[in-house]
């Protein structure tokens, strides 16, 4: 029977991993559906980039709100950086420049393929946890969605997060605790995805970076960008020094990761003797953790993977003292890379009560260690060492490895091409601003004006008949707004002409950028920017000309 | 005892980073309450719409005050939407039947085309702003004139004071001062009723008020002259006086953004004249420093008649951020006030250039309201037509100034100017204000 529970148990898995990995066949389709249907309404506005120099995409998982305290870091640090993040919304939400739910974010061609123009927008893009950013406009293909942004000139990285590159064969043997030890059925799962992740990272050779110190074991060529903690959010009065019972709490994302089950025996004991007040709690909001957190004199973080994150980061904030199991690889990395000791206090499953019973009975020895661990906090996950990291490797980084970031070094300064449509010559085009170095100005204008390429006028009757209209146009308004209603509206006779033009037509699409320089130049770069081929943005006047210019070279 | 910080909500949709001619007055404003003690809190629109549209000074935004907030109101404007990909095949063909079709989103708000549609959504963010923090007083600043909604708002629904404060009119052509063929029916009413419930109306200057005061008698006891003044970002706008080589080519400068209501032709015809027939003049230079008209597709007319006068010591070089302005003025032995005709015109840079101290040519018509504004300067004169041979004469005269004006005489000058310093003309007001203000603190 057991055996038979077990065949279903791992065929279903099966089945699973299969809609999963094939998001394109019939059955990753179907499966799609699940997730509900999606309304007009539901659709948010696509990511609006903001207006500065550098602009940085963050998305799409904002995990513990990583994405958004990364993307603030980055502005705090640099003047001329802008910053956005998207989170898709499903469970636990934390704050966002941009909530996606969660159907859009799968279901929505329309969201898709708006937020990929969005993403276009900005120089940079950092992909967490290696998810889509586009749903399934690629079919969940992180590979495809980095050469789409990369052919548009976007420079893209990647932000490990943990379970997405965290190899589980390489783990067991990182610690004795660790949870990949057991015979989780999802285990072998979990080492198919890492490794594919890993093996993602390293064919991409992008800038890449680690959340957690532990994770560049897993991804040996990343850097650790720490998580970093809103110190005026978290921050608490210091506790009593008096000789109370000692509130003890221990709230676990996830129980079976942070080792729960191995550290609570302990913990019941202490608090069954009256020493501490043991308090668990899991599931907890977002909104609720700082009252928690202040109201708790010391903090059992985790105890499986040998590392630590943003919970025993905002525990420490908040002046609690935290304990628990960090590797001595891993304190290592904290010291070497920042030059800072982790001072979260080391305990494992097995010393856990006796570190929490000494540290119950010293109320000084805690307050000394609570201003040692809030001090660590302000010097390393304060965003100021993230944005540094995020700057020094990646956006400001002259060239790092690869030839990639060779072509992300000249993209900042690419030249452009522009595309003026100024049917009665547009003089030298003065209205656009310093191009950058080799850009191209071209101006499109009848053969008759002045301008690089001409169109022709129209000839015979149809000259004739254009000739009379203007004529008429030019007696009051209601005249000319009668003969602009008609076929011989002169902006509608200029496109005519021009679209029979080769050298018009090869220009759009070799064109970064096409201007209507004027009224009558309007319909003929509407037309221009949607023509088959052609990827150049259409704008009118020289004002939004000149933003697209600065879109299009930053990147 | 602490007294309380009265608050201020300032509606303005030019407002940093715009670099439209009316954001001065805004900013000097909003800085003068801050600096006089007052919580501010502006509404206007996202950044954006200068950017792509109008075009931006981003210097700007470093001059407003760091404690006022600033509060962004989208207010989904098609007019202000430049990327052509999200216009309609319609909108792209026939711009002006859309255009035309497009407006009743605005006149069944508020009779302003292009910008009634603003004013529901100003309605909610007064009504926010208020909720967060109680406002003592609400400014909105016209153009457009949907920016007086807010104070009316507030004053209807909770008793808040407002001030109308009108840098041109809404029912006046200040250029030729006929009315507005914008002046429909519903615009007159919404102005009564506006100017009904002020508390004080603004204008920059007195004919202005004088047309307002025919119109609206009841509401002349609470009218007011404010006028623009100058600014000045770090550097004093004051030209110290230096000793110039009798042989050194003159250069006479004109700082402003070249409308189609500037008379460039005119200058241009009459500087021909001048350096053709004035020995003084023969190598003087004539530069152009501002935006070349308010928008930035239309001015190719402007430009080629500009390029056209290259060989006659014309250039144009571009606009200046006023940060830099100081140092721009210091460029020059001259200043050219080249104003559109109207007698209700000021224009803000005769402020500006009257602090400078340098010798002015007046280059417009006679019964400009600027005139009443430099009449008096030290180192002053005028050209009696927009003839050629008059501004000539007029820029003769100004070269012959520059050759007898003494470090005194420049001094001289310049403490006349000094008069003109933006926050002289708003100091009493904002007094009176917060006195106003203070009492009602007082006694809630």
């Amino acid at each position: 029977m057991t055996s038979a529970r077990s065949l279903a148990r791992a065929a279903t898995a099966r089945v699973v991993d299969y809609v999963a990995d094939h998001p394109g066949s019939i059955p990753g389709r179907l499966a799609a559906l699940r997730l509900g249907r999606v309304r007009p309404a539901d659709v948010p506005r696509a990511t609006r980039p903001p207006d500065a120099l550098t602009r940085v995409y963050v998305g799409p998982v904002n995990f513990a709100g990583q994405g958004y305290a990364w993307a603030r870091a980055l502005e705090a640090a640099r003047p001329g950086v802008g910053a956005r993040n998207v989170q898709t919304v499903h469970g636990l939400t934390f704050p966002a420049d941009t909530e996606v739910p969660s159907a859009v974010y799968h279901r929505s061609k329309t969201w898709q393929r708006a937020e990929l123009d969005a993403a276009s927008g900005f120089t940079h893009v950092l992909i967490e946890a290696v998810r889509p950013l586009f749903g399934r406009l690629y079919l969940r293909d992180v590979e495809a969605e980095v050469t789409a942004l990369t052919e548009r000139g976007v420079s893209v990285a990647l932000m490990c997060h943990g379970t997405d590159v965290r190899l589980p064969s390489r783990h067991r043997s990182a610690t004795p605790w660790s949870p990949y030890r057991g015979a989780e059925l999802d285990r072998d799962r979990r080492e198919v995805l890492a490794r594919r992740n890993a093996d993602l990272v390293a064919r991409l050779s992008r800038p890449t970076f680690v959340s957690t110190p532990d994770l560049l074991a897993d991804v040996p060529s990343a850097h650790w960008c720490p998580v970093v903690v809103d110190l005026g959010r978290w921050s608490a009065p210091p506790r009593a020094t008096t000789s109370r019972r000692p509130v003890v709490a221990h709230i676990p994302s996830l129980a079976s990761v942070k080792g729960t089950e191995l550290v609570r025996p302990a913990l019941q004991e202490l608090h069954g003797a009256g020493e501490i007040e043991y308090r668990e709690a899991s599931g907890v909001p977002p909104e609720r953790m700082p009252e928690l957190w202040a109201a708790a004199d010391i903090v059992l973080d985790q105890f499986r993977l040998g590392s630590y994150g943003v919970a025993a980061c905002e525990a420490m904030a908040a002046g609690a003292v935290v304990v628990g199991h960090v590797t001595d690889a891993v304190r290592r990395t904290v010291l070497d890379e920042t030059g800072h000791v982790l001072p979260i206090v080391e305990a494992t499953p097995e010393t856990v009560g006796a570190v929490v019973r000494d540290l119950a009975t010293d109320p000084v020895r805690r307050a000394e260690l609570a201003a040692e661990q809030r001090a660590f906090v302000r010097a390393v996950h304060d965003g100021r060492t993230s944005a540094d990291v995020l700057l020094r490797h990646w956006i400001e980084a002259p060239s790092t490895t690869g030839a990639q970031d060779e072509t992300v070094t000249a993209d900042k300064e690419r030249s452009v091409e522009v595309l003026v449509v100024a049917p009665d010559g547009a003089g030298d085009a003065s209205g656009l601003g310093t191009l950058p170095p080799g850009s191209v100005v071209r101006v499109v204008a009848w053969s008759t004006a002045e301008g690089d390429i001409g169109v022709d006028v129209p000839s015979g009757g149809a000259l004739t008949l254009w000739r009379r209209a203007r004529a008429i146009g030019r007696k009051n308004a209601v005249a000319r707004m009668l003969v602009r209603a008609t076929p011989l509206d002169d902006g509608a006779v200029f496109w005519r002409s021009a679209r029979r033009s080769r050298a018009v037509l090869e220009a759009a699409r070799r064109s970064d950028v096409i201007v209507a320089a004027d009224r009558d130049g309007v319909l003929a770069a509407w037309k221009l920017g949607r023509l088959p081929g052609v990827g150049a943005a259409s704008v009118l006047g020289y004002p939004a000309a000149n933003a697209a210019v600065a879109r299009r070279s930053s990147r | 005892m602490t007294e309380a910080r009265p608050h201020l909500l300032y509606t303005a949709w030019s407002f940093p980073p715009s670099r439209a001619g009316g954001v001065y007055r805004a900013l000097a404003t909003v800085n003068a309450f801050a600096r006089d003690g007052w919580d501010v809190t502006v509404l206007t629109v996202p950044r954006e719409i200068f950017v792509s549209s109008t075009g931006a000074d981003f210097a700007l935004e470093d001059a407003v005050d760091h404690q006022v907030t600033v509060q962004r109101v989208d207010p989904d404007v098609p007019a202000y939407q430049n990327d052509l990909s999200r216009w309609p095949r319609s909108r792209a063909r026939w711009p002006e039947l859309w255009k035309l079709a497009d407006f009743r989103h605005d006149m069944a708000r508020f009779p302003e085309p292009n910008y009634g549609r603003w004013r529901t959504a100003l309605e909610s963010a007064a009504a926010r702003v208020h909720a967060a923090r109680p406002v003592d007083l609400a400014v909105g600043t016209a153009n457009p004139h949907v920016d007086f909604i807010p104070g009316w708002h507030l004053h209807r629904t909770q008793g808040v004071p407002y001030v109308m404060d009108y840098r041109d009119a809404w029912q006046l052509d200040v250029f030729s001062g006929e009315k507005l063929v914008t002046a429909i029916p519903p615009v007159a009413r919404w102005e009564r009723r506006l100017m009904d419930a002020a508390h004080e109306v603004w204008f920059v200057n007195e004919p202005i008020l004088r047309w307002h005061a025919e119109r609206y008698p009841s509401t002349v006891d609470r009218m007011q002259v404010v006028a623009n003044g100058f600014d000045e970002y770090g550097t004093p706008l004051a030209v110290p006086f230096a000793e110039r080589a009798a042989t050194a080519p003159l250069v006479f400068g004109y700082v402003g953004t070249i409308s189609e209501k500037v008379p460039l032709e005119n200058l241009i015809a009459g500087w021909r004249h001048a350096r053709a027939t004035v020995d003084a003049m023969a190598d003087a230079r004539l530069v152009l420093r501002g935006y070349l008209g308010h928008f930035g597709a239309a001015d190719t007319a402007m430009a080629s008649l500009i390029e056209s006068a290259r060989g006659d010591g014309v250039s144009f070089e571009g606009p200046v951020s006023k940060p830099d302005i100081a140092a721009t003025y210091r460029q020059f032995d001259a200043l050219v006030l080249a104003l559109g005709t109207g007698r209700y015109v000021t224009s803000g840079k005769v402020y500006e250039y009257a602090a400078t101290g340098l010798p002015i040519v007046s280059v417009h018509d006679p019964g400009n309201a600027a005139t009443d504004v430099v009449r008096g300067a030290p180192a002053w004169t005028a050209a009696r037509s927009l003839g050629a041979e008059d501004v000539a004469a007029a820029l003769e005269a100004a070269a012959e100034m520059v050759r007898a004006q003494t470090a005194e005489s420049r001094r001289a000058a310049q403490e006349w100017g000094a008069q003109y310093e933006r926050s002289r003309q708003l100091a009493p007001r904002i007094a009176t204000l917060r006195a106003q203000a203070t009492g009602r603190l007082s006694a809630g």
